[in-house]
């Protein structure tokens, strides 16, 4: 449904989106996971023609943006970063005239139904201006509905959200899809949130692709990091060697070390510290590609220690 | 889904205009200009008469010129041209920067209309909302003049010469006059505009307009040899043009040439506007 290949956007110096290809089947929750600044906005912002791409093809449907860009925009709902609305009018007015934009004039019962499905039933004809952030994102999400749009691009669409309104948010998308069918693309820096509902994602840094594919695939590895928080790290380190010589161990600080192993080995490891006399006071698995995101974003932070 | 019309993106862009409370002030602003003015020649426009009068009543002998309606309606547009395009200024300075400053930008780019059609739509509002200012003040400033103080001759005073245009042939060049207005501040719409576009936020555009209005206004008032040269080509010059339709003959070689100026103007500025638009990146 959506496929992009190769883009490239630069701001001066920066590479901001870097040769970057994905592609996005039809009816799937796809999510775009990045830490802030890798680029996932840029590129929803290439792909809605929001900003123009230095090189690249980005097609939708089998057109390309481009040429093609009324047809395809006509079949897309959006929601990029925050959500603004004219602060001056009403939500009712806010959402006909965005459905009007697009091409289509809802009918009263249309809207009393995108306004009960984003829990904004009843407040619909007070004037944006008195909404709370949260209360406009949903309104936002709201825009993106009310013209039946086949693709919903959705850019970090839990941004001002209570933690009621991300599950009803999560619930809402997971509907789109089961029940209506939608496509929808996601962005977010969260790992756990695209984790719960995204069918297929890809990471992308420093404005390039990393890994995509199937998001259950990608979490279920067989091989896991497993972080240990000991009383000397140490001499738990010279023991793993012992058993687990092939295994990289990194040792994090004088109490606490991690090692790269498969999960079948996880009971060895364990029986191998406790025969051995070590108090372990945390015992903690990740899979790889959690810890993969974990790294990147330690990365961003502070340098990462090395065994 | 059928794709928009430009019809129906100027309606949109209407509703939009006509909910802001911004848009209201111009109206307000000239409602009390206007009304203040026609109170002050009523109450005491013998005496304001007698002292625009003063210095040719030693050389000539005026009978029978009263105060009028068209001379009040005169009065008032001299006195509002200088501040009307402040007005428009402070309405088009905000259409599309303050839709980028705001965010609605990005939605109103992610429809399927293109940019061009989104420019020349929220264009065409800021025109309607400028010939709305234009025809408010002519009700307010012509036919409520007409009203208060009846009609009658009108006398036009300048340094080195008495026009007296008739009665009967007033009408007629105020219509012309008030169209000539509405061109002028069309040119002042388009600057102001295409400065919104160039701007991400809705205050430099309004200022840098009503500034440039203002220095262009105050080069054309004086006479030193170095502003002589280049007045002829600042918009100002020509927006004062609809004086010329009080002049006896009528000069129209020079109106013609003030009004083609100003078309290219208003092209320039809007073939600017659409041209930038069209390129620009939202990053916002």
């Amino acid at each position: 449904m959506v496929e992009i290949s190769n883009l490239v956007k630069t701001f001066g110096q920066f590479t901001a989106v870097d040769n970057l290809s994905m592609q996005v089947n039809e009816g799937e929750v796809f999510g775009m996971l990045g830490l802030n600044g890798a680029g996932k906005s840029t590129t929803m912002r290439c792909m809605l023609s929001l900003i123009k791409p230095d090189s690249g093809q980005i097609q939708f449907f089998g057109k390309n943006i481009s040429t093609d860009r009324n047809y395809i925009l006509g079949k897309i709902g959006c929601l990029i970063e925050k959500s603004d609305h004219y602060n001056y009018l009403s939500a009712h007015k806010n959402l006909v005239l965005s459905s009007k934009l697009s091409g289509y004039i809802p009918t009263q019962k249309e809207i009393d139904f995108v306004f009960e499905l984003v829990g904004l039933k009843g407040r619909e004809h007070q004037q944006v201006k008195t909404f709370s952030q949260g209360m406009k994102q949903r309104l936002g999400i709201a825009n993106t509905l009310i013209h039946n749009p086949s693709l919903i691009i959705l850019d970090e669409p839990a941004n001002g959200l209570d933690p009621q309104g991300i599950i009803d948010l999560r619930n809402l998308i997971l509907r789109l899809k089961n029940e209506w069918k939608k496509t929808i693309i996601l962005s977010s820096h969260i790992l756990s949130e695209i984790e719960l509902i995204a069918d297929s994602m890809v990471i992308i840094h420093k404005g390039k692709n990393v890994i995509q594919g199937k998001t259950n695939e990608l979490l279920s590895g067989n091989e896991v990091v497993v972080e240990v928080e000991v009383d000397d790290s140490n001499s738990v380190v010279e023991i793993i060697s012992k058993v687990f010589p092939q295994l990289p161990s990194k040792i994090i600080d004088s109490k606490s070390f991690s090692v790269k192993m498969q999960k079948s080995d996880l009971n060895v490891l364990h029986r191998e510290l406790v025969n051995n006399g070590i108090n372990i006071y945390n015992f903690t698995t990740r899979n790889k590609l959690e810890d993969y995101f974990l790294k990147l974003t330690y990365e961003n932070e502070q340098p990462v220690f090395h065994s | 889904m059928k794709m928009n019309s430009l019809y129906s993106i100027v309606k949109i862009e209407c509703v939009k205009y006509w909910s802001k409370p911004r848009t209201y002030i111009g109206f307000i602003a000239i409602t009390t200009i206007v009304l203040l003015i026609q109170l002050a020649l009523y109450t005491d426009g013998k005496n304001y008469w007698d002292f625009l009068t003063q210095s040719l009543s030693q050389s000539f002998e005026i009978e029978g010129m009263e105060f009028n309606g068209n001379m009040v309606c005169f009065i008032i547009l001299q006195t509002l041209i200088v501040q009307m395009p402040l007005m428009v200024a402070l309405v088009s300075g905000d259409i599309v920067s303050g839709e980028v400053q705001s965010g609605t930008i990005r939605s109103l780019l992610t429809k399927p209309v293109s940019r061009t059609k989104i420019l020349i739509s929220k264009f065409i509002a800021a025109e309607i909302y400028t010939l709305a200012l234009i025809i408010w003040l002519g009700v307010l400033a012509y036919f409520l003049s007409l009203f208060l103080f009846g009609k009658g001759d009108v006398v036009v005073l300048k340094s080195d010469a008495l026009t007296v245009i008739r009665s009967a042939d007033v009408g007629i060049r105020f219509l012309f006059a008030f169209f000539m207005a509405f061109l002028s501040l069309s040119v002042i719409n388009c600057f102001a505009f295409m400065l919104s576009t160039f701007s991400n936020n809705s205050i430099t555009p309004i200022v840098i307009s009503m500034s440039v209005v203002i220095l262009f206004t105050i080069i054309g008032t004086f006479d030193i040899p170095l502003f002589e040269s280049i007045k002829p080509y600042l918009f100002t010059t020509h927006t004062i043009v609809w004086r010329n339709f009080f002049d006896n003959p009528i000069d129209w070689e020079l109106i013609i040439s003030s009004t083609c100026f100003l078309i290219v103007h208003i092209i320039v500025f809007l073939g600017a506007s659409i041209y930038y638009f069209n390129k620009k990146d939202f990053l916002q």
